[in-house]
């Protein structure tokens, strides 16, 4: 009998440990490795924009992120389905080292893709990306986005 | 001997129950909520950033807070220092609200006050508002919202394209 709950206390104590692993992920929703350096967005800002003209209206996912010292990586992909979408083709990606400068350091995306689940019943995203950005004033240099992850992105519908 | 350890077992599966619980109402407590119109209203999406305004590119706090239904609520709230923020007052708070997003019909405020405590070793803002605002389209319909509060909203700054 002794054994028998020494066997339970130590799966009950090794469920709790577990449990506060998965509670100790990563606070941020949206990271990635930038030019071989660790990336973590400290605010994510995503929205399904709907524009609307004259005889025509479309909705895209838009996502901000940005980190604490003002790093911002910003997606505007051209739809609201999940799916494979191109860097170039399908989106509109950009880099700014600082958001206070944006005007001359911005990097737009070259290459890549941004890989998107959407979850339309609990209103949240999920997805992958990798990109190559260039300056947009000096296509020498460069920006490399690796192993680039969001998870669970509250969205809502902004018009 | 058995009843200790049936008791002990007992015990350990309620203290593991009782964190699951504790964890599933924290998650589950809106960052922004207050009533408006006399109904509940929790913002599903929360935009807050530090914005700069010209002339002088001031520092202003900036909370764009959205319902699963598409209600918009923004603060543009002018300065980044902990303190109480007025409507009237040299228009030191501005706020809007969205109440059909399709239709464009909204409302500006009218008066009411933000209490405003910033965290800036955390970058995080706290804080109660009341308000009253109105139709920009029919001054006589306004929308009163009360017990507004945002606790612990994470911010970074952003530049208004």
């Amino acid at each position: 009998m002794r054994k028998i709950f020494y066997i339970l206390f130590a799966v009950l104590l090794f469920s709790g440990c577990s449990k506060e692993k998965i509670e100790n992920l990563p606070m941020s929703n949206l990271s990635a490795t930038l030019n071989n350096g660790s990336w973590s967005a400290f605010t994510v800002d995503t929205h399904i924009i709907y524009i609307r003209e004259i005889g025509y209206s479309i909705n895209e996912f838009e996502i901000r992120a940005t980190t604490k010292d003002k790093q911002e990586l910003y997606f505007n992909i051209y739809s609201t389905s999940s799916g494979i979408y191109d860097a170039i083709g399908n989106c509109y990606i950009s880099y700014q080292p600082d958001v206070d400068n944006f005007g001359s350091m911005t990097y737009t995306a070259t290459k890549g893709e941004v890989n998107l689940s959407v979850d339309t019943v609990n209103y949240q995203i999920s997805g992958t990306f990798d990109i190559v950005l260039k300056k947009f004033q000096d296509s020498s240099d460069s920006v490399v986005v690796k192993n680039g992850l969001f998870h669970d992105l509250k969205y809502t519908v902004r018009y | 001997m058995r009843k200790i350890y049936t008791f002990l077992f007992g015990f350990l599966l309620f203290v593991g129950c009782s964190k699951d619980n504790n964890n599933n109402n924290n998650s589950e407590i809106p960052e922004l909520s207050a009533t408006v119109d006399n109904a509940a209203w929790n913002a599903f999406t929360i935009d807050t950033h530090i914005v700069f305004s010209l002339p002088n590119m001031d520092e202003n706090f900036s909370i764009f807070a959205v319902t699963k239904d598409g209600h918009e609520l923004s603060l543009n709230i002018h300065g980044a220092k902990t303190g109480i923020y007025k409507v009237s007052q040299n228009q030191n708070l501005w706020a809007e609200y969205q109440k059909t997003s399709l239709n464009h019909e909204i409302y500006g405020s009218n008066s009411g006050e933000v209490n405003l405590i910033v965290d800036s070793l955390n970058q995080e803002i706290s804080g109660t508002f009341n308000l009253v605002l109105k139709s920009y389209l029919n001054t006589s319909d306004s929308i009163v919202i009360t017990n507004g509060s945002f606790n612990n909203l994470r911010y970074t700054y952003l530049n208004k394209k």
